[in-house]
C-alpha cells in the first residue's frame, strides 16, 4: 500500500508564524493524518446505534449536533440517525463498520479520503473561529463535545469542540488547501504554530 | 511650526503631556494626544479646511462628530491615500498628514470659485436643462461637471492593508456609548448578559466628556472612567471603541465596523486596518444620541460658523477655543448653555441671540448676569466674512429694519436636537413627529430594537441616564425573565428647559441660505423644485440633492423638509421624510471585501493530481470552484496545438485525464435499485452486480436533467456519477426525492466525490497499459467487457476500474482513494510510458467527445429532451412510473418540429464553426421565426482533419446532407455547413468494444 498522501503535504509548513506574543502562540495548527472516517447513515437507529457500539465501544450520540468521544476516536452527530466515526488511522475502520452494520440497519460509507482533518487549538482558539465562521461559538453557547456542520466563508465545514480550546475542522478534501490558508491567514495576529 | 494659538485651560479630553505633530496641506502644526484632527487644526488658528461642493466657498471646521458636512480632508499617500475623511472623526496621530479637497490650485485661491458668482446661472437641477442638447455632448458636459463639483480623489494603487471580518453573538448590543448606552450596558452587565458595547469614537463617554454637568457628585469624565473600568471587568462584556454600528438588520443583525488602526500611520503587523463584525443580538438597544440642527439664514456657510454643542465639545473636551468673540444664536436653552461654557474657557461672548421672546427664564438671567447682552426675539440675520466670520447682523425676528452688526470672529448655532434614528429605521422603525420636541422620535417598532435616551428624545442628562438603566434591566426581564435589581442612577443637577421654537429658516433674499451646506443646497432651492413641483420629499431629494452627500443629510434634512412643508402649506409629518439606509456614515470598501481578495475572493477546489498537473505545466482552467487541466503544452506548442496532439495521441495510442471532478455519489440500501428506477428514465431492474450503465435522468417536467454512468457495485449498492455541474444539484435532487417524497425507500446517498480520485485510461493502447499496471483484475475483453467493473490494486492501492468511455474509444475510468490518486496516476504513466502514454487535458476530451457525438453541458440545457438528444431509445417504455414519465409526453415536448441533435461541417471544409452561431435556410441574417436552431459545441477534429459542430436543429437528422448557414449575428459572420450525424467517429461503437 502506498503512503497516503495528504492535500496538504505542499503547503503546511511546520514552524511558528505571524506574530510573536509575550504568552506564546495563541494557536496550533496541525492536521490529524492519516484519517479515517466512516459515515453510519441508519434505515434502524436503535440497531444501529448498537451495531456501532459494538463495534467500536462508542455510544453513539442521539442528541442533535452531540458528540461521542473514546481516545482519539469520535463519533460525531450529522444528522437525524446519521453519525460520522472519526480517528486518526489505525485500522480499516471502514470495514469493521460494514461488519457490524448490516445493509439491513444502516448504509456505511468510507469518506476518510473525502475529508481532511484539521485541530486547531490555543487560547485564541474561539476568537479565530469566530473571524472564519457565523457560528455563536462562546464557551456557555458551544461547550466541549459540541459539533455543528456550518460554512467558513464559501466551504462547508464540520466543526467538533473536542476541549474548552481545541476544536477538529474537518473539510472537503479539495477545499483543504483553501481552508488552510484561510485559517492560518487569520491566525497570524495570535502567533500560529504549526505542526 | 504653528503652535497652539487657541487653546485655553481645561480640556479633560486631551493629554497636554503628549504633543503630537502633524501637517495639513504642506504646513506643520502640533496638537496633543486626545485630539481629533479638526481640534487640533482649530487650536492652531487654521479656520478653512475645504472648499463647498458646487460653489467651491470657504468653509470650516462645522461640527464636533460623524455628522461634519464640511470638514472633509484627503488623509495619507500613495495607495493608503483615503478622500472624504471627516475631520471631526479622525484621532490625531504623530506624522499624520491631511490635505484639503475640491480646490485648485490652493485652498485659499481656487479658481472654481467662479461658481459662486454664477450661482443663478446653475440653480438645482441646472445640468437636467441645460446639459440635455445635443444628446452625445452630455459624456463631454459630464466630464466637466464631474471636475468642477465633488470631493476627493480616489488612491490609484492597490490597498496593501488587511480587512477582516468577524462574528459575534450577545444578549445585548447596546449602539452608542454615552450617558444611556452606559447605564443600559452596566445594567445588563450586572445581571450576568452577554453585551456588546460599541462607540464610534476612540473614547465612550459621550456628552459626559462635552458637557460639564456633575453626575454622582463627579465630573462627567471621572464618573465615565470608573463606569468603563467597571464595564471591563465583567467577563460577559465586551467593549468596541472606534467601532461605527453601520446597519442594523433582520434577525437582530447589526453590521459594525472597528477601526483598529486609522488612528496609526500603519497597522501594526498581522492586523487588520478595519474589522467588520457582523453581530447577532437577542435585543439591540440604540444609545446613540442626538444631532444638532443648524439654523438657516444668510452666510450660515462661512468659516467660523459652528453648531454650539460642538463650540461646547471644543472648549469642554479639547480646551480649543474656536474664537475669540462669539456671537451664540439659537432657538432653544443650549445658546445660554454655550454662552455659559465659552465665557467659563476664557471666550468673549458678544451676545446670545434667541429667536423666542423674553421669558423670566433662570438661565437667561445667569448669562445676563455674566455681563452677556441677550437679545431675545431676535434672530442673525447675516454672517459676513468670506474666510471666516468678521461679523454678524441681528435684528428682531420679523422686523429687518431694526439691523444691527456685531463684530465677531466665531458664531454658534442650535436649531434644536434631532434624535440619531437612522439604525432604527435601518430595522425598519418609523418615526412620529413631536410638536413640542419640534423634531421626529422614533415610534417603538421591532420588540428587539429599542431606541434609548436621546435617541427617543429625552434630551436632558437625568432621562438619558435613568432611560439607560431602564432598558438594560427590562432587557434582563425580556431575555430570561428574570427582575433584576434596580440600578442606582447616580445624581445630576440639572435645570429644566424651555421648549425650542420653530424656525426653519430666518427670512431673507438675496444672499445664499445653506440649508445641506455639503451639497450647497439653498432655501432658494427647496423653493425653487417646490414651485416645479418636486413635492414630494424624495423628489426634492434627488432634484437638489439635499442629503445625497457623504453625510447623507444629517445636518440638513429636516431643515429641508420642514421647509418643502412650508412651501406646500402644509404640516411637517405630512411631508413625511427621506428613507434612511446603511451605511449610517461612509463604509470602505475594504471593510466589506475583508480577506475576500485575489486568489481567496472564492475557494479553490483541487484534485489529487492538482500538484502534478501544475509541476508538468498544465494550463489550468476553472470549472465552477474547480480547477481542472485544460492543455499540456509541450515547448513550443500552442494551447491549440496541444489539445490537437493530445486528442490525436488518444485516438492513436493511449492517453490520461483527470476527471476526478465528476459528481460520485454512493446510493446504498436494501431499496435502492427501486429507488434507480424512479429517478432514471431508462431501466436498471436488470444490472448485475460489476456492471455498469449509462443513465439518463429526467426533471419532473420531462426535460433532461443529467446523464452519467452508474454501476452496481453490490447487492444494495450503486456507485453513481454525474457531471461536474451537477454533482450538487443531482445530490439535492435526490435527497428531496427521499426526505420528502418516498420517505418509506430505505436508502441512503452520500456524495463520494472527494473520496475518489478519478482519471480515464483511453485510446487503443489502454487495455495494454491497465493490464500491466493492474493486478487482481484480468483486463481481457471476456473478463472485463463494456460496462464492465474490476476491482484490484494498481501501485498497492485499492482501485476500481470501470470500462466506460466517453472519447469513444477503448478505456477505462480508474477510481482510486484520493489520498493515492497521484500515486496511481504516477503508476499509470510509469507503466505506460512504454506505450507512448500522455496526459490529456479537458480541452481534448470535450474535442473527443464532440467527435463521438456525445452530449454534455451545451447540449443537456435545461430544454432539452431524451428525443432531441438521440437518446429516446434509451428512455422506458415499460416502467410504469418514473421522474419525468408523466409530463414528458406534452405535446410540446413530442412535436416533431422540436429542435434535435445534428453533427454540421463546413461545406468548405476548413471554416471553423462558431459556437453559438444561429443556423439558417440563407445567410441573411435569422429571425427567431426563421431560425432553425443554433450550434452548441463545436472543435477541430483531428481525426477528421477538419472542424466539426453539434447542433439543435428543427427537423434534426432529416435535414441530413443538407446544406445551410451557421450566421455569428455579433460579427456578421456566416458558414455554409452540411447536416450530417453526430457521430462523427466509429458510428458503429467497434472501438470502445474492441
Amino acid at each position: 500500500m502506498p503512503e497516503r498522501r495528504s492535500p496538504l503535504v505542499e503547503c503546511r509548513r511546520p514552524g511558528l508564524h505571524g506574530a510573536s506574543p509575550a504568552g506564546g502562540p495563541g494557536i496550533e495548527i496541525g492536521e490529524i493524518a492519516p484519517l479515517s472516517a466512516v459515515q453510519v447513515a441508519a434505515f434502524d437507529e436503535e440497531k444501529a446505534a448498537a451495531a456501532l457500539g459494538a463495534a467500536i465501544g462508542i455510544a453513539a450520540p442521539r442528541q442533535q449536533n452531540s458528540t461521542a468521544v473514546d481516545g482519539e476516536t469520535a463519533v460525531l452527530w450529522t444528522g437525524p440517525a446519521r453519525w460520522l466515526v472519526v480517528e486518526r488511522e489505525k485500522r480499516d475502520l471502514g470495514e469493521l463498520l460494514a461488519r457490524h452494520c448490516t445493509p439491513e440497519i444502516a448504509a456505511v460509507t468510507d469518506l476518510s479520503h473525502a475529508r481532511t482533518a484539521i485541530r486547531i487549538e490555543g487560547r485564541a482558539v474561539r476568537t479565530l473561529l469566530s473571524k472564519l465562521c457565523t457560528l455563536d461559538l462562546d464557551r456557555a453557547a458551544f461547550p466541549q463535545g459540541c459539533s455543528a456542520q456550518t460554512v467558513m466563508g464559501h466551504i462547508g465545514i464540520l466543526l467538533h469542540c473536542r476541549a474548552e480550546a481545541c476544536f477538529d475542522l474537518f473539510v472537503y478534501r479539495g477545499f483543504a488547501v483553501s481552508a488552510w490558508e484561510t485559517i492560518v491567514d487569520a491566525a497570524l495576529e495570535f502567533g500560529c504554530q504549526i505542526r | 511650526m504653528t503652535g497652539s494659538r487657541r487653546r485655553a485651560e481645561g480640556g479633560a479630553g486631551i493629554d497636554r503631556s503628549r504633543s503630537l505633530s502633524f501637517s495639513f496641506d504642506g504646513r506643520r502644526f502640533s496638537g496633543y494626544a486626545g485630539d481629533t484632527l479638526a481640534s487640533a487644526l482649530l487650536a492652531s488658528g487654521v479656520r478653512v479646511v475645504g472648499r463647498s461642493f458646487k460653489y467651491h466657498r470657504p468653509r470650516g471646521v462645522y461640527t464636533a462628530g460623524p455628522e461634519e458636512p464640511n470638514a472633509l480632508v484627503a488623509l495619507r499617500r500613495g495607495a493608503r491615500h483615503e478622500p472624504n475623511t471627516r475631520a471631526t472623526m479622525i484621532e490625531l496621530y504623530d506624522g499624520l498628514e491631511a490635505v484639503s479637497q475640491n480646490r485648485w490650485p490652493s485652498l485659499r485661491l481656487d479658481l472654481m470659485g467662479i461658481n459662486d458668482r454664477l450661482s443663478a446661472l446653475i440653480p438645482a437641477g441646472f445640468y437636467y436643462k441645460t446639459f440635455m442638447w445635443p444628446p452625445k455632448a452630455w459624456m463631454a458636459y459630464e466630464r466637466w461637471i464631474r471636475r468642477a463639483a465633488g470631493l476627493g480623489t480616489a488612491p490609484e494603487g492597490r490597498d496593501p492593508d488587511r480587512y477582516e471580518h468577524r462574528h459575534a453573538h450577545c444578549d445585548v448590543l447596546v449602539v452608542g456609548g454615552g450617558p444611556a448606552g452606559l447605564m443600559a450596558a452596566l445594567a445588563a452587565g450586572r445581571a450576568g448578559l452577554r453585551v456588546i458595547l460599541c462607540d464610534e469614537r476612540a473614547g465612550l463617554g459621550g456628552s459626559l466628556l462635552r458637557e460639564t454637568h456633575a453626575v454622582g457628585g463627579e465630573s462627567g469624565a471621572e464618573w465615565t472612567r470608573s463606569t468603563l473600568a467597571e464595564l471591563a471587568a465583567m467577563p460577559t462584556v465586551a467593549i468596541l471603541p472606534r467601532t461605527t454600528a453601520a446597519g442594523l438588520f433582520d434577525h437582530g443583525t447589526a453590521t459594525l465596523v472597528e477601526r483598529i488602526a486609522d488612528h496609526l500611520p500603519e497597522p501594526p503587523p498581522f492586523l487588520p486596518r478595519q474589522r467588520r463584525w457582523t453581530v447577532r443580538a437577542r435585543r439591540t438597544l440604540l444609545a446613540t444620541g442626538a444631532i444638532e440642527r443648524p439654523l438657516v439664514f444668510a452666510g450660515n456657510d462661512r468659516p467660523g460658523v459652528m453648531l454650539a454643542s460642538a463650540m461646547r465639545a471644543y472648549a469642554n473636551q479639547y480646551g480649543v477655543l474656536p474664537g475669540s468673540r462669539t456671537v451664540v444664536f439659537a432657538n432653544n436653552d443650549a445658546g445660554y448653555r454655550t454662552a455659559l461654557d465659552l465665557a467659563a474657557a476664557g471666550v468673549v461672548v458678544a451676545a446670545v441671540v434667541d429667536s423666542r421672546d423674553a421669558a423670566a427664564s433662570p438661565i437667561a438671567e445667569r448669562v445676563r448676569a455674566r455681563g452677556i447682552e441677550v437679545l431675545a426675539g431676535h434672530v442673525v440675520r447675516a454672517a459676513h466674512g468670506r474666510f471666516g466670520v468678521m461679523s454678524v447682523d441681528a435684528a428682531p425676528l420679523g422686523r429687518t429694519e431694526a439691523k444691527r452688526s456685531i463684530v465677531c470672529d466665531s458664531l454658534a448655532v442650535s436649531g434644536g436636537l434631532n434624535p440619531t434614528a437612522h439604525l432604527h429605521c435601518h430595522a425598519g422603525g418609523k418615526l412620529e413627529w413631536d410638536e413640542r420636541r419640534l423634531c421626529f422620535v422614533p415610534l417603538r417598532g421591532r420588540a428587539d430594537v429599542e431606541c434609548i435616551g436621546a435617541a427617543r428624545g429625552l434630551f436632558s442628562l437625568a432621562e438619558c441616564l435613568w432611560d439607560g438603566a431602564r432598558a438594560g434591566t427590562d432587557a434582563l426581564g425580556a431575555l430570561r425573565g428574570a427582575k433584576a435589581a434596580k440600578a442606582g442612577i447616580p445624581a445630576v443637577e440639572e435645570e429644566p428647559e424651555r421648549p425650542p421654537q420653530a424656525l426653519w429658516a430666518v427670512p431673507g433674499r438675496g444672499k445664499k441660505r445653506f440649508v445641506d451646506i455639503q451639497d450647497d443646497v439653498t432655501a432658494a432651492d427647496v423653493g425653487l423644485a417646490a414651485r416645479e413641483g418636486y413635492v414630494s420629499v424624495e423628489h426634492l431629494k434627488r432634484y437638489t440633492t439635499l442629503g445625497m452627500g457623504t453625510d447623507q443629510g444629517k445636518t440638513a434634512n429636516v431643515n429641508g423638509l420642514a421647509l418643502l412643508a412650508g412651501h406646500r402649506r402644509e404640516a411637517i409629518p405630512s411631508v413625511g421624510t427621506t428613507t434612511f439606509r446603511p451605511p449610517y456614515t461612509p463604509v470602505t470598501i475594504g471593510a466589506l471585501v475583508g480577506r475576500e481578495t485575489g486568489l481567496h475572493f472564492m475557494p479553490i477546489r483541487r484534485t489529487a493530481m492538482h500538484e502534478w498537473h501544475e509541476e508538468h505545466g498544465a494550463v489550468m482552467i476553472e470549472t465552477g470552484l474547480w480547477m481542472r487541466p485544460r492543455c499540456y503544452p509541450r515547448p513550443g506548442e500552442t494551447p491549440a496545438q496541444a489539445v490537437e496532439r493530445e486528442a490525436t495521441h488518444v485516438r492513436k495510442t493511449v492517453g490520461l485525464v483527470d476527471v476526478s471532478t465528476l459528481g460520485k455519489i454512493d446510493v446504498q440500501g436494501p431499496d435502492a435499485t427501486e429507488f434507480l428506477q424512479r429517478v432514471y428514465a431508462n431501466n436498471w431492474a436488470s444490472l448485475a452486480v460489476g456492471k455498469a450503465r449509462y443513465g439518463i435522468m429526467l426533471r419532473e417536467d420531462g426535460i433532461v436533467f443529467d446523464d452519467g454512468t452508474t454501476s452496481r457495485i453490490g447487492e444494495c449498492r450503486y456507485f453513481m456519477t454525474t457531471t461536474t455541474a451537477n454533482a450538487a444539484a443531482v445530490l439535492l435532487h435526490l435527497e428531496h426525492l427521499l426526505q420528502v417524497v418516498w420517505p418509506e425507500l430505505r436508502v441512503q446517498v452520500t456524495s463520494e466525490t472527494e473520496q475518489w480520485a478519478a482519471m480515464a485510461l483511453a485510446g487503443p493502447r489502454s487495455r495494454t497499459v491497465l493490464a500491466r499496471a493492474i493486478e487482481g483484475v484480468d483486463v481481457s475483453d471476456k473478463a472485463l467487457p463494456f460496462m464492465g467493473v474490476g476491482f484490484g490494486r494498481i501501485a498497492g492501492a485499492p482501485v476500481r476500474a470501470f470500462r466506460i468511455s466517453f472519447s469513444g474509444e477503448l478505456a477505462y475510468e480508474i477510481n482510486a482513494p484520493a489520498d493515492y490518486g497521484r500515486a496511481v496516476w504516477e503508476a499509470l504513466l510509469a507503466v505506460g510510458s512504454s506505450d507512448g502514454i500522455a496526459p490529456y487535458g479537458t480541452e481534448a476530451m470535450g474535442v473527443l467527445r464532440i467527435e463521438k457525438g456525445h452530449v454534455a453541458g451545451p447540449e443537456i440545457d435545461g430544454r432539452t429532451t431524451a428525443e432531441d438528444l438521440g437518446l429516446g431509445r434509451l428512455v422506458s417504455a415499460r416502467k410504469p412510473d418514473f421522474i419525468g414519465k408523466h409530463l414528458m409526453g406534452r405535446p410540446g415536448l413530442i412535436d416533431p418540429k422540436r429542435l434535435r441533435l445534428v453533427g454540421l461541417v463546413p461545406v468548405d471544409g476548413k471554416t471553423r464553426i462558431r459556437a453559438g452561431s444561429q443556423i439558417a435556410l440563407e445567410t441573411a441574417p435569422a429571425t427567431a421565426a426563421k431560425g432553425l436552431g443554433h450550434v452548441t459545441s463545436t472543435a477541430f477534429s483531428p481525426e477528421l482533419g477538419h472542424p466539426i459542430a453539434l447542433a439543435l436543429l428543427r427537423g434534426g437528422l432529416q435535414r441530413k446532407s443538407e446544406t445551410l448557414h451557421a450566421l455569428f449575428p455579433l460579427d456578421g459572420s456566416a458558414v455554409a455547413v452540411r447536416v450530417a450525424d453526430p457521430v462523427f467517429v466509429d458510428p458503429e461503437g467497434a472501438r470502445l468494444r474492441a
